[in-house]
């Protein structure tokens, strides 16, 4: 299970990786200022996404240890 | 319905991303202040770029250009040629204008049409000796309705990401919410110390606060990086919410130092008070007392009524209250399981 998130985690950070290099240095800021800087409101809503994904998975935690405690359920 | 309020959290932030998303800008001027210069002769031309125009060559008749003088009169323009979708070639006679005599050295000019509204915009006018040519003519105009099409006010430099308003401001009006929660079960720890009920409602209120503080300031860079230039400018806002971040990380940095429950509980509610307290000054005195990039840094650090347009408002509170509920319910889920983890503990 582990192991798969893992994969998962490294696959999305190359795509992502990927993505910020095929709008190399010079044309990213403007990638950002184009049609309105509408992919500033994109941005910010990505990093409420992820801060939401960081609280569940605080308490995803939580959730495993008292599992443990029980007993491998 | 004992989870209403769960429901309706969810419903206001999907509001919130629909209305907020969807609701168009206005048309504005993107082009720059140079650009919005004339002189007091004849036949002076304003080249303008439109944002969220579509100007169509058999519509040119309907557009009007007028620079207005006062309330009831203003120079009509001679000429309008739509040079593309989004720009626009308007001619004025200005020869023979007094600048002495206009109400402001920067009159509006009001471009558009009854259909579909009017775009404003101040011109930076100049004195021109040379006398040639007629005179300027005043036209009649009446004063602008506003559109009663709901959408949201063009700014400059903001342009779309004016919707940041509902996704970067919820999260400091969440984080106060939260973090005084924390504090008034802090302070009824304090006064019952047999239960550790209300040690865990402080942590965990205060974990959800701190999460929106910390979105606040992520969001808060970005949008500043496009806007104001760079991800952090030094503003006395950036600053002040950074060092308020800082002392509540210290809270638990100070609760996870204790091995004894009892005393954790009661130490950690007393520097959560100490905590609460030095954001006042951080987030609303200090603020208020220095100049900032900041909207509303002249007196009010949230928004003063021109800030706020009321087209803003109606999706801009339902979303302060909707992450406020948002937040709540996180921290409920986490003070849950934090009770279910404690009694576990006492059983052992």
């Amino acid at each position: 299970m582990k192991f798969i998130i893992n994969l998962l985690v490294i696959a999305i950070f190359t795509a992502f990786g990927n993505l910020l290099k095929a709008q190399s240095a010079s044309t990213k800021s403007d990638f950002f200022d184009s049609t309105g800087k509408i992919y500033v409101v994109v941005a910010v809503l990505v990093v409420v996404f992820i801060g939401i994904l960081i609280m569940m998975f605080s308490i995803e935690r939580r959730l495993s240890k008292i599992e443990k405690e029980d007993g491998d359920i | 319905m004992k989870h209403w309020w769960k429901l309706l959290s969810a419903i206001l932030i999907l509001y919130s991303l629909v209305a907020g998303m969807l609701i168009p800008l206005r048309s504005g001027i993107v082009s720059d202040k140079s650009d919005m210069a004339l002189k007091t002769a004849a036949s002076q031309h304003l080249n303008l770029k439109f944002y969220n125009a579509r100007f169509k060559k058999e519509n040119a008749e309907k557009i009007t250009a007028r620079l207005r003088i006062d309330s009831s009169r203003a120079i009509c323009a001679d000429n309008i040629k739509i040079t593309s979708e989004k720009e626009l070639d308007i001619e004025f006679n200005l020869a023979g204008l007094e600048l002495k005599k206009l109400e402001s050295p920067f009159p509006f000019v009001e471009i558009g049409s009854k259909e579909n509204g009017y775009v404003f915009s101040s011109v930076y006018l100049s004195k021109d000796s040379s006398e040639s040519g007629n005179s300027y003519k005043t036209c009649p105009a009446e004063f602008i309705q506003p559109s009663q099409k709901i959408s949201f006010p063009f700014l400059n430099i903001l342009e779309e990401s004016i919707r940041n308003l509902f996704f970067h401001v919820p999260m400091w009006f969440g984080m106060m919410f939260l973090l005084l929660l924390s504090v008034i079960f802090s302070i009824k720890q304090l006064g019952k110390a047999d239960s550790l009920k209300n040690d865990t409602k402080a942590k965990s209120f205060a974990a959800i606060g701190v999460l929106y503080g910390i979105l606040g300031v992520v969001t808060g860079a970005l949008w500043a990086k496009h806007t104001w230039g760079a991800y952090w400018s030094w503003d006395v806002k950036q600053n002040t919410s950074a060092v308020a971040l800082l002392i509540y990380l210290a809270y638990f940095v100070l609760r996870s130092s204790f091995e004894d429950a009892d005393k954790r509980a009661r130490i950690s509610a007393a520097y959560n008070i100490f905590a609460f307290a030095t954001l006042i000054p951080l987030l609303y005195i200090i603020p208020r007392m220095v100049d900032s990039l900041h909207p509303g840094a002249e007196g009010n650090p949230a928004f003063s009524s021109y800030d706020l347009d009321s087209s803003l408002r109606l999706v801009f509170y339902p979303a302060v209250i909707g992450w406020i509920l948002f937040g709540v319910w996180m921290a409920n889920l986490a003070i849950r399981v934090e009770n279910i983890w404690i009694r576990k503990m006492e059983t052992l």
